[in-house]
């Protein structure tokens, strides 16, 4: 073990365009694996990127002819509908149920959208690749991400606090101060923010039936991110009265930036210092 | 084989692809610790990447042939549905030494603003990223997004 293996975690990203965004995963390397990822990492890799690929397929309302959005136009049964968008439309409405209607999977711009959950869900998926090959790491699309097992030693906390070495040191990022962190938070399994950020609003509030958003930024922490994904969407659009509804979930943590800036987050969140400490 | 270190936010700002280029990330190097202060605080505005300094990163810089000369490479124009833009990377062994945005374009001045503020951020962002301890961030921008695949695609292009 060199000096340097023993300063910092040895681990590897890669990243790629997928689903209009970036995906980016991170392998912590074997403990024997020497000065470079081995080659079988590609491999493990490429299969994440795979499943990120075939639920984009699936799932992609940008594309017309994917299974979705020939479902909501009318042009195919739920029957003749994959898997994914089975699921994906089954945990869209379970969010509906948790976040007390603010996510409105069938409200959200008039028509059944259960894009909220559908990467989240995306993310979940090519997670499982890692996992099942009992690997640690993240995998992230656009911000959203699952942690794979427990992170490095260098980034949990010292091991007098148990419960801390488990978590992933995660930023937050600023809503409105770009390259800045508004918090770094401890995360074991999922975290998704939604928020205004460089764009103002786009998120419609399902009981006005027009662009609201009453959060800057919207963090849910949780043990699934296709739950965790449509929580922070309710999040942004109904901020206090759904973090008071998340509060009572258990397992799910959330973060409110406020539009005028002040912040709320329900009992159970964990806040690191700048230094993932 | 050029492999540049970039750690950190990994959601819009981790790179790699090509089995040729392992970019590594991870902590800060032992004994380079600066506390960059509170949460709310924790702005990557504290010292930029500081190239070459620091203990080397054993059994990688030194045996990597060409390892202490730059190199720079441009990545391709990245639509980001309000505008375009082209980042060009230059490393210095298996650090990321110098970021500029070669070519914007935007369709009105709105965005050209937006883009002028955030820019010289992610630049930031990405060289500070090769020392910090936070594993990835979440949250992510449309132009944090082209400008981290426009610098991918120029990692790509200096690791082939």
């Amino acid at each position: 073990v060199t000096e340097t293996d023993a300063a910092r975690p040895p681990l590897t990203r890669w990243a790629r365009p997928v689903m209009g965004s970036v995906a980016s995963v991170l392998v912590i390397q074997a403990a024997d694996a020497g000065s470079g990822p081995p080659m079988e990492d590609d491999a493990l890799v490429e299969g994440v990127f795979a499943r990120l690929a075939a639920a984009e397929a699936d799932l992609s309302l940008w594309r017309p002819d994917s299974p979705l959005s020939r479902w909501r136009r009318g042009d195919a049964s739920l029957d003749a509908m994959p898997d994914a968008v089975v699921q994906v439309l089954r945990v869209a409405a379970e969010v509906r149920e948790m976040s007390g209607g603010f996510f409105d999977a069938d409200r959200l711009g008039g028509r059944t959208d259960p894009t909220g959950v559908a990467k989240g869900w995306a993310v979940e998926q090519a997670a499982e690749v890692l996992r099942r090959a009992h690997r640690r790491g993240i995998v992230a699309v656009g911000g959203d991400l699952v942690c794979v097992g427990r992170p490095p030693a260098r980034w949990g906390r010292p091991p007098t606090d148990d419960r801390r070495v488990e978590l992933w040191p995660i930023g937050v990022r600023h809503p409105w101060r770009p390259g800045a962190l508004a918090r770094v938070v401890g995360v074991e399994a999922a975290i998704a923010t939604s928020g205004v950020y460089e764009r103002g609003a786009h998120l419609v509030d399902p009981y006005l039936g027009q662009p609201a958003c009453r959060a800057a930024s919207a963090t849910v922490i949780g043990p699934r991110l296709d739950v965790a994904d449509g929580l922070a969407t309710a999040l942004a659009i109904g901020a206090d009265a759904v973090l008071a509804r998340i509060e009572g979930l258990a397992g799910y943590e959330a973060y409110l930036v406020r539009s005028d800036g002040s912040e709320a987050e329900t009992s159970g969140l964990v806040t690191l210092d700048a230094d993932g400490l | 084989v050029v492999s540049a270190t970039v750690a950190g936010f990994a959601g819009v700002l981790a790179f790699r692809s090509h089995p040729a280029t392992t970019i590594d990330a991870g902590s800060r190097a032992a004994g380079q610790s600066t506390s960059s202060g509170r949460p709310g605080g924790a702005s990557p505005s504290s010292p930029v990447g500081r190239p070459g300094s620091g203990p080397s990163r054993a059994g990688r810089t030194g045996g990597s042939p060409g390892a202490s000369s730059a190199r720079s490479a441009t990545g391709p124009l990245e639509n980001y549905g309000y505008g375009a833009l082209s980042v060009r990377v230059t490393t210095r062994g298996r650090r990321i030494t110098g970021l500029t945005v070669v070519d914007l374009q935007t369709a009105e001045p709105y965005s050209a603003s937006l883009a002028a503020q955030v820019i010289p951020v992610l630049a930031r962002e990405v060289l500070r990223a090769q020392g910090t301890r936070i594993a990835a961030v979440s949250g992510a921008t449309y132009t944090s997004e082209a400008y981290a695949a426009s610098v991918q695609a120029a990692l790509d292009r200096l690791g082939a």
